[in-house]
C-alpha cells in the first residue's frame, strides 16, 4: 500500500477508518523512511499565524474570489441542506414551521443591563423584519430552539417585507465573530424563509446569530461590530444559550 | 464544524503541505489563510482534510503559475536548491525552478495530478476519486508528466 503524505496527516489527526488505520500501521512497521515522515509531523509544534476575524483582533479579511473545488468522492461538502432527513423528520419540520408561533424576545442584555443586540424581531420598512433559528438535533428538529448543544445544527429563518432583499449574517460567540452561511445572492423575502447553510455552534459561550437586510447589509453593518448593534435599522438578532 | 476550530485542527497540515510544495513557509501561510478566510466567508466549514488539501493544491499552483510572483517565490526558496521534502519523479528530485517549469506546461487538471501524487504521494486510484476522474485519465496524466520532466531537465 502507498502511504501518502495526506494518510499521515489523517493518521495523526485520528481521522483514518481503522482498515486504513491499520494498513497505514502495517506498513509505518516496515518503512523506516516512512516512519520519519511520521515523526517530521508529530514534532512539528511551528505555531500557526492567527486568522483575523477569528480571535478578536480585527475583521475577517474581505473573499479573494478565487474558486474552491467542488466536492467529489472523497473530498466532500457537507451543508445541512444536502443531508438525508428522514420523511418524518420533514414532516415535522412542516408542521413546525406551519404552527411555529414566534414570539418577540427581549433585546440581549449585559450583566449591567446594557442593550447589547436588536431584538429578534422589529418593524422595518412598514413591515416585520424577524429572524428564527431552528435545530436539528440527532434528526429531530425544532422550530424557534434557544438553546444549543455540540453536535446540533441551525438553519436561519428570516420574515421580512416582501421583495429581493440583500442580506448578510454574522455569528458571536465569546468576543469571536464569523460568518456562517454562504452570502450567493439577494433573498426573495417573505414569511420564515431559509437562508442557505447552516451552522454548528459548539463551545460553553452564548451565540448570537445576527441578520442584516436592505442597506445594513449593502453598507457592512455587521462587519465592525462586538456589541453596539442595537437600533440599528435593518438588523434583528437571536440568541442560544449553550446546554439543554 | 466552528471556524476556529476548522482552522486550527487542520491548517498545521495545510501548512506542511503547501510549504512542501512552494518550498517555504511565508507563502504557505499566505495561502493557507486566505484558504480559510474564503471558506468561512462562504459557509463552507463543513469540509474535510482531503478536500482542503484539493482545495490548497490549487492555490499553491497558482501561485507557482503566477509568474508576477515567480521571482519572489524562487528567491525565497533559493533557486536551484532543493527543500527538505522534495517533489520527486521517480529517482528524481525536483527543484523549485524545475517544478514552476513543469507546472507552466500541465493543464489545470494535470497540476492537480502533478501535486497530489508527485508532491503528496497519494496513489492514481484515489487521485481519481478526489478529483473525480477515471483512473485511466490520471494514468495518462502521469505518462505525460514523467514524459515532461525527462524533457525539461
Amino acid at each position: 500500500m502507498t502511504v501518502s503524505w495526506l494518510d499521515l496527516e489523517r493518521y495523526v489527526a485520528g481521522d483514518l477508518e481503522p482498515e486504513r488505520r491499520r494498513r497505514v500501521e502495517t506498513a509505518l512497521s516496515a518503512d523506516p523512511a516512512l516512519r520519519a515522515r511520521l515523526a517530521g509531523i508529530e514534532a512539528d509544534d511551528r505555531p500557526i499565524p492567527p486568522l483575523p476575524g477569528l480571535v478578536g483582533d480585527g475583521p475577517l479579511p474581505p473573499d479573494s474570489g478565487a474558486p474552491l473545488p467542488e466536492p467529489h468522492g472523497e473530498g466532500t461538502v457537507i451543508p445541512l441542506r444536502r443531508r438525508p432527513v428522514g420523511v418524518a423528520v420533514s414532516v415535522l419540520l412542516a408542521a413546525a414551521v406551519a404552527l411555529a408561533v414566534i414570539p418577540l424576545r427581549e433585546p440581549g442584555l449585559s450583566n449591567d443591563g446594557r442593550l447589547l443586540w436588536p431584538a429578534s424581531s422589529t418593524t422595518w420598512k412598514g413591515g416585520e423584519l424577524s429572524l428564527r433559528l431552528d435545530r436539528e438535533r440527532q434528526g429531530r428538529v425544532r422550530a424557534d430552539a434557544a438553546r444549543f448543544q455540540d453536535g446540533d445544527r441551525f438553519v436561519v429563518r428570516l420574515t421580512c417585507p416582501a421583495g429581493r432583499r440583500s442580506w448578510d449574517a454574522r455569528v458571536f460567540q465569546g468576543g469571536r465573530r464569523y460568518a456562517p452561511l454562504p452570502v450567493d445572492g439577494p433573498v426573495d423575502c417573505g414569511n420564515a424563509v431559509r437562508l442557505p447553510g447552516a451552522f454548528a455552534p459548539t463551545g460553553a459561550d452564548a451565540v448570537t446569530v445576527c441578520v442584516a437586510v436592505g442597506a445594513a447589509a449593502e453598507t457592512g453593518a455587521l462587519d465592525g461590530a462586538r456589541e453596539e448593534l442595537a437600533d440599528v435599522d435593518g438588523v434583528v438578532c437571536a440568541r442560544l444559550e449553550p446546554g439543554g | 464544524m466552528d471556524p476556529q476550530q476548522l482552522y486550527t485542527r487542520n491548517a498545521p497540515a495545510l501548512l506542511r503541505k503547501c510549504e512542501r510544495m512552494l518550498g517555504n513557509r511565508a507563502d504557505a501561510e499566505d495561502i493557507v489563510q486566505q484558504l480559510f478566510v474564503d471558506l468561512i466567508r462562504r459557509g463552507r466549514t463543513d469540509v474535510d482534510l482531503p478536500y482542503l488539501y484539493r482545495a490548497a493544491t490549487h492555490r499553491c499552483l497558482n501561485r507557482i503559475r503566477d509568474r508576477r510572483r515567480r521571482r519572489e517565490l524562487l528567491d525565497r526558496h533559493g533557486e536551484g536548491l532543493l527543500w527538505r521534502e522534495p517533489p520527486r519523479i521517480d529517482d528524481r528530485l525536483l527543484s523549485m525552478e524545475m517544478v514552476a517549469r513543469l507546472v507552466d506546461r500541465l493543464d489545470e487538471r494535470g497540476g492537480e495530478v502533478f501535486a497530489l501524487h508527485f508532491v503528496d504521494g497519494i496513489d492514481q486510484g484515489e487521485v481519481a476519486a478526489m478529483i473525480g476522474t477515471s483512473r485511466r485519465t490520471v494514468v495518462k496524466h502521469v505518462a505525460r508528466i514523467r514524459r515532461l520532466a525527462r524533457e525539461l531537465s
